[in-house]
């Protein structure tokens, strides 16, 4: 049980890649509108096979300003639902979890999601998406911001790309 | 401190030492029976590995025969995982591709872990994203719960919010050798180099 409870600490540590202060000074004019505000740099969705109820969906979120930020949810038009998972690797076995408490993002931190980590869970399509498609979403913040980003869609078996803060892509 | 109260202490101690040990040893294997400690370290019991029998993609039985001389890569999952399970058949394709016309010497395999759901049909429709030398294969409940215990694969359903579930899954890679000998798992933290140095030790010699 230590090993256990250990380990779970240690991964949604993890899962929440933080990059503190790492924008680094010739970063800074590509970037100098992020410096203050809460910015999405990067967002795409998985396609499954036509019919699936589950897609899993990857967005970057960089959160310039000093104070911290809560991710609290996230909406779509284009699906039933949208919410915030963690897949966490406890002993050798993978499971995937819905984060009932929200993402906290420190100040010039960001929040990273990727396969076996932090991902948004999309049920339900509406729509049926072909790659490059577009989809609207709508993040909401505890102190009552939001923020709206669009994600691509990609094929099935695409690995996300692990964007940081900072990278062309 | 007389001869007796020095007595009592040290066998305290050594009961208090005792008791914490086995409780580590419990509470480090006790939680999940099923679950594997891969990488070698089982030591009791049969090795792991041996016969079985499921249905491909393409219709086909296939049991652990079919691809006898042939090292394996060997992943557990199903089409309804959205997260990690596209993502490791990803990086397996990535593999063979990477290997190129060597990987020939080798068969990936995807075993569903949620035959009520993944359908033949499903799992050809599924496929089709993927390297051609990765086979899906569809185990009935029954052959799925041996299989399970003879690869030391953990997996359980999960009920989600909407009525549905989800799989907990074990999650690396289980490679077997041409001899068709378990040598060892490739897990999700794993660099590339380090994945493709462990694949090519399950090719013939001076192929690589
Ligand atoms: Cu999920």
């Amino acid at each position: 049980m230590i090993k256990n409870s250990f380990g779970m600490v240690a991964l949604t540590a993890g899962a929440l890649i933080i990059c503190l202060q790492s924008a680094s000074a010739q970063e800074r004019p590509r970037h100098a509108d992020a410096e203050s505000k809460l910015v999405v740099e990067h967002a795409e969705v998985i396609l499954a096979l036509s019919g699936a109820k589950m897609l899993a969906g990857y967005i970057t979120v960089w959160n310039g300003s000093k104070q911290q930020s809560d991710l609290v949810s996230v909406q779509s038009d284009d699906f039933a639902s949208v919410s915030l998972h963690r897949t966490e690797v406890v002993d050798g076995v993978a499971k995937m979890r819905p984060i009932k408490e929200g993402i906290f993002i420190p100040g010039h931190a960001e929040l990273l999601m990727k396969p076996g980590g932090i991902h948004m869970m999309l049920m339900a399509p509406t729509v049926d998406f072909k790659p490059g498609d577009k989809v609207d979403l709508l993040l909401a913040f505890a102190d009552g911001a939001s923020l709206s980003t669009t994600a691509i869609t990609r094929p099935i078996g695409t690995k996300p790309i692990d964007h940081h803060h900072g990278s062309v892509d | 401190m007389n001869v007796t109260t020095f007595r009592k202490v040290t066998w305290g101690a050594i009961a208090a030492t005792l008791a914490l040990l086995v409780y580590l040893v419990i509470a480090g294997t006790g939680t999940k029976s099923v679950a594997p400690t891969l990488g070698g370290t089982e030591s009791v019991g049969k090795p792991l590995g041996g016969p079985f029998s499921m249905v491909s993609q393409t219709g086909e039985v296939v049991t652990e025969k079919t691809y006898a001389g042939k090292g394996w890569l060997m992943f557990v999952g199903f089409t309804n995982c959205p997260d990690i399970c596209p993502t490791t058949l990803a990086e397996m394709s990535s593999w063979f591709d990477a290997l190129g016309a060597e990987a020939d010497e080798l068969r990936g395999f995807l075993i569903s872990v949620d035959p009520e759901r993944d359908t033949v049909a499903t799992l050809k429709q599924y496929m089709s994203s993927f390297d051609r030398r990765i086979v899906a294969l569809r185990p009935e409940p029954a052959e799925l719960t041996r299989f399970a215990k003879a690869y030391r694969i953990y997996y359980a359903k999960v009920p989600t919010q909407d009525g549905d579930y989800t799989m907990d899954h074990t999650a690396g890679v289980l490679l077997f050798d041409r001899e068709g000998r378990f040598s060892g798992t490739i897990d999700r933290e794993e660099s590339r180099d380090m994945a493709l140095q462990k694949i090519r030790r399950l090719l013939p010699v001076g192929a690589n």
